[in-house]
């Protein structure tokens, strides 16, 4: 049997960082990870590459929705056979997963090797998961369907916040284990070890073609000053849900990028296989392309970064 | 000039001319004898229909092709093909079914005839690329989203708004990647063509369409390109909502009072492009209402932030001569003005001219009736094929050349009965009327006459 686990959660609440924390916790086995990303570009595979890990990287959708889940079958058929001993699943932000249990329902037959499906983690970012819930159907859907509930950025968190979005998480899926953190630190072997699929009864994913933010991509085609790039990102990450990628700057070179709302972080990237990309998952449509478009103007970086 | 003078007006800088773009769609190809369906399906068609329509019109801007339908048949919609224009869209796959198709949907260089496409704007690009501007013509995302919905959409714009914002998003997001594909193939100006954005009130425009309409402007602008947003029909009160979407030029119709509307687009310092009536002067009219409609044009406004052009694609069976005849009017004008007031004023009549005695001379005379042999490229290229094959042929043959701008010449050409120019005529017949024929052509037909 392959121990299979769901992580979810809102774009940049933290998937990533506890992905990473995960395969670090097991690098004396075989591990297989399906990275799933709504644009065309998969960051978090280039985050994520390490030696013995067997990844799929499934872009343009979400796995729940039809117009990818072929692919998200065929990758888990797969990896059924790739002999490993544990299946890490990281969703897209905004992915529904309540139609998990019945995917592998209708793969049993033709796995290799059976899953067995341990249930789903949940990372809700403790700042802004309060007012995400109320306009994302999708992350009410995350929680209601994971085992456990990791409420990551306690230390960004107001007065009271924790706790409020404690009470919400309770309202949705009191049978949810729950985890208070920053940084992703915990001790996860005992999370999964405990965890559990929920009791409720799978349905079909709201993950639609409709309901897919739209996503633009930014290639640096020439190194930029570090401080215009923060220009640039202080005035679209407010109208993204999400920026994240890679960009090369004068002082740094290869540099990871991280926007969640005004929090933007820029740190070099020491790694390997990153191109210069950035991805901009926008809330606001397609106005997004005006409002990169003139930041790039206002922050003298038109022609530098490309759309 | 050309591609230069395109750029310059898009960048709103004073130029020493009006630049010229012919919309030499499906026309192209009746250049080369090829029908609409074959010139937007085969690329080496295509190719040639757009090389021989930059060598006759001159074009400062050249589309390099002409068809809304495009999109929407990589999108799934079937089309009714015909042989003198463009297809139509037959089937609308959001019809009766209101959902938004998948991004996984949005063309890609693979889809449909999109390669074909991208293929010859290259070989263009390589071949012409510097001589004109090239336009990659998109269809206007909401058109797009009418061909995909059919004409349900209209009613959905009162009662689902904000399906309609979903869709014409979508649209826009097809129009971004066909501009990043035309771009990447060459294209120096993006054109935005959505005829169907005069039928809607600047209401709808604004709350509707005017943001995604926005972000394709800005995207072709931060790929450091040129946008334009073509319309069809009475776009009147649309031109100014237009405006505020802020594309580099705006191209209208003969429904619009272009006049009225450069004021408009010159408050937003917008280039304004138009509007020889495709049917009344450019199908059906003759050489002489071709120059007046563009001579007319030009006088009647300041030529800062001013493109010349038919009011939209041209009809297949334009006369390639007056086509020909607007271009040397917007290259000319000075002179073009001059022939247009005789040509009105009349008085040739009086002029004596003698008409050779045809059917009694020593050689074969091939008599050249052009509008100016320098300034016009149809004119220069059929003057230059009788000089540069004249040493094979001058023991039997005189050659001369009439302009239409010397008061004798035009006489000539209308006691020789002639309606277009330029044409080249064998011993008195009108053998090549605005068709160049080859140096073999030429030859056969001049022994041939030589051996009566």
């Amino acid at each position: 049997m392959i121990e299979l686990t769901l992580l979810t959660g809102f774009l940049g609440a933290g998937k990533t960082t506890l992905l990473r924390s995960l395969l670090k916790g097991f690098e004396n086995e075989k591990i297989g990870v399906i990275i799933n990303e709504f644009g065309e570009i998969n960051i978090d595979g280039v985050l994520l590459q390490k030696d013995g890990v067997e990844m799929r990287q499934l872009s343009n959708g979400s796995i729940f929705c039809a117009c990818i889940k072929d692919k998200f079958v065929t990758g888990l058929i797969e990896m059924s056979g790739s002999g490993v001993s544990r299946l890490f699943i990281e969703a897209s932000g905004l992915a529904d997963p309540a139609s998990m249990e019945r995917i592998l329902e209708g793969i049993r037959e033709q796995l290799h090797t059976p899953y067995d499906y341990r249930g789903a983690i949940c990372v809700v970012d403790a700042e802004t998961y309060l007012d995400l819930q109320d306009v994302l159907p999708a992350l009410r859907s995350q929680v209601e369907y994971s085992g456990a509930v990791v409420i990551n950025k306690a230390d960004l968190a107001g007065n009271g916040q924790v706790e409020a979005v404690s009470a919400a998480i309770t309202e949705l899926n009191a049978g949810a284990g729950q985890y208070v953190t920053s940084f992703c630190r915990l001790d996860f072997r005992e999370i999964l070890r405990r965890l559990s699929p929920v009791d409720r009864e799978s349905r079909e994913s709201t993950n639609t073609v409709e309901s897919r933010p739209k996503t633009f991509v930014l290639r640096s085609a020439e190194p930029v000053e570090r401080d215009s790039l923060l220009r640039f990102l202080r005035a679209a990450a407010p109208s993204a849900y999400r920026i994240k990628g890679f960009c090369r700057t004068v002082e740094d070179g290869m540099t990871e990028v991280s926007a969640v709302g005004t929090r933007i972080e820029l740190r070099p990237w020491e790694g390997d296989g990153a191109e210069p990309d950035l991805v901009v998952i926008s809330s606001v449509g397609i106005r997004m392309m005006s409002l990169i478009a003139g930041a790039l103007e206002d922050c003298g970086l038109r022609g530098k970064l490309t759309l | 000039m050309g591609k230069e003078l395109i750029l310059k007006t898009l960048r709103h800088e004073k130029t020493d001319a009006v630049p010229w773009v012919p919309f030499a769609g499906v026309h192209a190809g009746k250049l080369k004898g090829y029908m609409a369906d074959e010139v937007l399906t085969d690329s080496d068609k295509l190719y040639e229909s757009l090389m021989e329509a930059y060598k006759l019109y001159v074009p400062d801007g050249l589309p390099t092709l002409f068809d809304l339908q495009l999109e929407a048949e990589a999108l799934g919609c079937d089309l009714l093909w015909a042989k003198n224009n463009p297809p139509s869209v037959q089937t609308h796959p959001l019809s009766g079914e209101k959902s938004i198709p998948c991004r996984c949907k949005i063309p890609t260089e693979e889809s449909g005839r999109i390669p074909a496409v991208l293929d010859a704007m290259r070989r263009v690009k390589a071949d012409i690329g510097d001589g004109a501007a090239l336009y990659g013509l998109i269809c206007g995302p909401f058109t797009l989203a009418s061909h995909l919905r059919g004409t349900d959409i209209f009613m959905d714009m009162i009662t689902d708004p904000g399906y309609v914002t979903e869709l014409l998003e979508f649209c826009g997001e097809v129009a971004i990647k066909m501009s990043s594909m035309y771009l990447d193939a060459g294209m120096d100006v993006i054109a935005v063509v959505d005829p169907l954005v005069s039928q809607i009130s600047p209401k709808h425009f604004n709350q509707i369409l005017a943001p995604t309409f926005t972000a394709v402007f800005d995207y072709v602008r931060s790929r450091g390109a040129y946008s334009c947003f073509f319309v069809c029909g009475n776009a009147t009160r649309q031109i100014e909502p237009m405006c505020k979407t802020n594309p580099d030029g705006i191209s209208v119709d003969e429904n619009v009072d272009m006049v009225k509307a450069k004021e408009i687009t010159d408050r937003y310092n917008i280039a304004i492009g138009g509007n020889i009536p495709l049917t009344t002067t450019m199908l059906f009219g003759t050489q002489q209402d071709n120059m007046k409609c563009v001579i007319d044009l030009l006088d009647s406004m300041d030529h800062h932030n001013l493109i010349i052009s038919p009011g939209c694609d041209m009809p297949y069976d334009t006369p390639i001569e007056n086509t020909i005849a607007a271009a040397q009017a917007v290259k000319t004008p000075d002179a073009v003005r001059e022939m247009i007031a005789n040509y009105e004023g009349g008085g040739f009549e009086d002029i004596e001219i003698e008409i050779p005695d045809y059917g009694h001379l020593d050689k074969v005379l091939i008599e050249l009736f052009t509008l100016d042999p320098e300034q016009c490229a149809a004119c220069t290229y059929m003057v230059n094929v009788v000089k540069d094959n004249y040493e094979d042929m001058k023991d039997i043959a005189d050659y001369v050349v009439y302009k239409y701008n010397v008061k004798e010449d035009i006489a000539r050409t209308m006691k020789m009965g002639l309606k277009n120019l330029p044409t080249m005529c064998i011993n008195g017949e009108p053998k090549w009327v605005s068709i160049i024929p080859s140096r073999e052509e030429l030859l056969e037909e001049v022994r041939r006459c030589a051996a009566r």
